[in-house]
């Protein structure tokens, strides 16, 4: 059967409305069809995502280059809602659907978009991010703007792209510095005067959407892309914030979510996709935990803080509690926390477990890296060098400065944050030595796991994120606000860039990036463009996987055993992202797993 | 002579915390006879939209010397306030209240030095659960000190529960109140 878009004069926001409180019915648990334009030409590229169950499910599927799809590996016996999704036209949402034939057969009829607002409206945060980075001439003032802007949350979504009063902007800024993204004075004060006419309509949209009737405008993506298949996982609330994600031995899937001190398993190879979660230990901590001052989200349950995850050898997970100043071992088996208190520093960060089972951690606001060895009980506290001799005093006196700050006024308000050194990502490289970045100091360095003894090395790009080795020794690192990732060879001291092929160019923060164990594919979170960004070695060559779900922020990027690239939607706040609640995603860049053997339809997929 | 020296630091020491104590003292009770007056003007004050049966209406008042924004998270954990005016939930904030001297305020026209300075979150159909009431302190206003005081209403069903207190600038007080209909 078919399903046309029979009234195009229906407001829009309405028609969303009825056709999410409207689900397809139909038992099937596979489909397949066409999708197809008013003025019957196929529509390569388009996204069709079926959504079920509760907590909700949604799987991704790409149309061919006849418009044709296949979706199958679906529960079956349920409700279906579906979407289809093409920039340039109208979303279609299943309320004009009934019920599908009996063999799966469903095609869709897509309206073009006749209003430029709309169509700019559907383009990544990037796109409208890059008309702010293009009134900025000052490099300086440019990095800081992408380092400092993004931290948290995409800049350009439909949440940050409005033009505020003056007043207003500041106290954003002030906010945005006392949750740890500061800019400097001079700088603070272009903001109001930058964004608001950066993302004035009247100039903005016909930027966006110049030629956005010709078919050179939003190309479909390639025929390699539009194979995937995308498995999106509901997970948490409105109040979430699930920071980081990792897969375990066993193929189940565990995120933390910061804002609500929970760590949350899901097994993917439940029909369901089961989902469960477990609240971590805060003992008698106040919200915000020990956590520097100044501003919580305001739904926030955070007293821990549980930030990044790591799976130990024995398959117990490792948690570092940002706030709560711990690290908490998650027993799978029994289902319960040990906490380990920690001896000093602020803020445990990421973390890597090395071939003797010792935690590593970055510790980021006191500057630090922490060493636990469970096995004798061993905490080590090394402290990481400054940029320099006065930021070394104003690290030391920090939590003198954090206490002081409860009761007199330090300065610093209104979008003018301290800028700390900030050790961000860590790994282990196959010798032994650990490597970490300081992200706001542009630096790398190495620990001699036995000595402590530190060596820094400035990289020749800006934000230094969180990085990964390769199966041939060679460290990985995105830049986050130099728009590339480099390869650094640890013998040499060479570093060798590849630049993001995000469009606009120089307008994406690559926030972290993976290492597939079997491809040494290096995979990069395309944290501000909705997407997944593959670089292939052997080939250097990039593939851009758009994800479906609009403010789709990744901060972090891990493999299940069968080809599963994962990641997690870690907007914060959660309700900038599209249904407002985050989501564990998997990407099957072949569309191979978990797919039944079905007979073949749609033979040119 | 050293302990001499030491005898006198120490008093002088002592003196200035006895000093800074009672300054302390008579602050808060500055800010606590300000928190009443403005809670009483909320006991006066009338919803700026006309009260629906059921609705549910959050009022929090502040003085002339200190921008302070009100938060009010619904039970679906989505919170409304000056950068975020709505939430899927149907609550919806008035206006910003925000300092009256400078040219910007005055361009936006939102700058307001006339008390009662109240900023008002209103639900018409409040859906029910638990409800989160937070204050934060951006920007001190021409006289601002690193206190200030406020007073916040709840009204439900011809029900009303005021409560004062004050925040510290640049400190944002996540949970003043928690409440259930």
């Amino acid at each position: 059967m078919r399903a046309e878009y029979q009234n195009p004069r229906f407001p829009m926001s309405i028609f969303l409305f009825v056709s999410l409180c409207l689900p397809v019915l139909a038992s099937a648990d596979q489909f397949f069809g066409q999708v197809m334009s008013d003025s019957k030409t196929p529509i390569v590229g388009a996204m069709v995502t079926f959504r079920f169950g509760d907590p909700f499910q949604e799987k991704t599927v790409f149309t061919s280059e006849e418009g044709r799809y296949q979706i199958a590996g679906l529960p079956g016996s349920t409700d279906y809602t579906v979407r289809v999704r093409r920039i340039g036209w109208h979303d279609l949402v299943t309320d004009e659907v009934a019920v599908a034939q009996e063999n799966g057969a469903l095609d869709f009829t897509l309206l073009r978009h006749t209003d430029p607002a709309m169509v700019a409206a559907q383009l990544p945060a990037n796109h409208w991010y890059g008309l702010v980075l293009d009134r900025v001439s000052s490099e300086y003032e440019r990095e800081q703007l992408v380092r400092q802007c993004t931290y948290c949350h995409q800049q350009g979504n439909e949440a940050t792209r409005v033009q505020r009063p003056v007043e207003e902007w500041h106290k954003v800024l002030s906010l945005m510095a006392r949750m740890g993204g500061g800019l400097d004075a001079e700088f603070s004060a272009k903001i109001p005067e930058l964004f608001n006419s950066a993302y004035d309509p009247k100039t903005a949209v016909p930027k966006l959407t110049k030629g956005f009737d010709q078919p050179g405008f939003a190309p479909p993506p390639s025929e390699i892309v539009r194979r995937a298949v995308i498995d999106e996982y509901q997970l948490g609330g409105r109040a979430s914030m699930q920071h980081d994600m990792i897969v375990g031995h066993d193929g189940i899937v565990y995120s933390v979510d910061m804002a609500t001190d929970h760590l949350f398993r899901l097994d993917p190879s439940k029909p369901d996709g089961a989902r469960e979660s477990f609240a971590i230990p805060s003992g008698d901590l106040p919200l915000g935990g020990f956590g520097p001052g100044g501003a919580l989200p305001s739904n926030t349950s955070m007293r821990v803080g549980p930030h990044s995850l790591q799976v130990g050898a024995d398959g117990d997970i490792w948690i570092t509690l940002a706030v709560g100043n711990k690290l908490a071992r998650f027993d799978t088996v029994e289902e319960s926390f040990t906490i380990e208190d920690l001896p000093g520093g602020i803020y445990p960060h990421t973390l890597r477990i090395d071939s003797k089972n010792r935690v590593w951690y970055t510790i980021a606001v006191s500057n630090h890296v922490g060493m636990f060895d469970p096995a004798t009980g061993q905490h080590e506290v090394i402290r990481v060098p400054a940029r320099s001799f006065g930021e070394e005093v104003m690290l030391r006196m920090l939590p003198v400065f954090l206490w002081a700050g409860q009761y007199i006024d330090l300065g610093g308000g209104g979008g003018e944050g301290a800028s700390l050194p900030v050790p961000y990502g860590i790994d282990i490289a196959p010798d032994g030595g650990i490597w970490f970045s300081q992200l706001n100091a542009h630096r790398i360095g190495h620990i001699d796991p036995d000595s402590f003894e530190i060596t820094m090395i400035d990289t020749p790009f800006t934000a230094p994120r969180r990085m990964r080795f390769d199966s041939q020794g060679k460290l990985w690192i995105p830049g986050f606000s130099s728009n590339l990732i480099s390869k650094f060879d640890i013998e040499t001291r060479q570093f060798e860039h590849f630049e993001l092929p995000i469009e606009p160019l120089g307008t994406e923060t690559p926030y972290s990036l993976s290492i597939d164990p079997v491809t040494d594919d290096v995979w990069i979170c395309g944290t501000n463009s909705d997407s997944l960004i593959r670089f292939q070695q052997a080939s250097a060559e990039f593939t851009v996987y758009p994800l479906p779900t609009m403010v789709t922020y990744t901060r972090d990027i891990d493999f299940s055993a069968d080809g599963g690239v994962w990641t997690s939607n870690s907007n914060a706040p959660a309700w900038q992202i599209e249904t407002g609640i985050p989501r564990l995603i998997r990407l099957d860049v072949n569309g191979t797993i978990d797919l039944p053997l079905v007979d073949s339809v749609g033979s040119n997929l | 002579m050293r302990e001499v020296a030491a005898f006198l630091l120490g008093c002088v020491l002592v003196q200035g915390c006895t000093d800074q104590d009672a300054l302390m003292v008579e602050q808060q009770q500055k800010l606590d006879q300000q928190g009443q007056r403005l809670s009483s003007i909320l006991g006066n004050a009338t919803p700026t939209v006309s009260t629906t049966d059921g609705s549910l209406t959050i009022q929090m008042s502040f003085g002339s010397e200190a921008d302070l924004d009100l938060y009010v998270t619904d039970p679906h954990m989505e919170t409304v306030y000056f950068a975020k005016s709505s939430t899927r939930s149907g609550g919806r904030i008035s206006k910003d209240i925000q300092c009256a001297s400078g040219s910007d305020s005055a361009q936006s026209g939102r700058g307001d030095q006339h008390e009662p300075r109240i900023e008002e979150v209103r639900f018409d159909a409040p859906i029910p659960g638990r409800y989160r009431i937070g204050i934060d302190y951006p920007l001190k206003c021409a006289g601002g000190e690193q206190r200030a005081a406020f007073a916040v209403s709840v009204m439900h069903n011809g029900e009303q529960i005021r409560k004062s207190g004050s925040v510290t600038f640049e400190n944002f007080d996540v949970v003043v109140m928690e409440f259930e209909i």
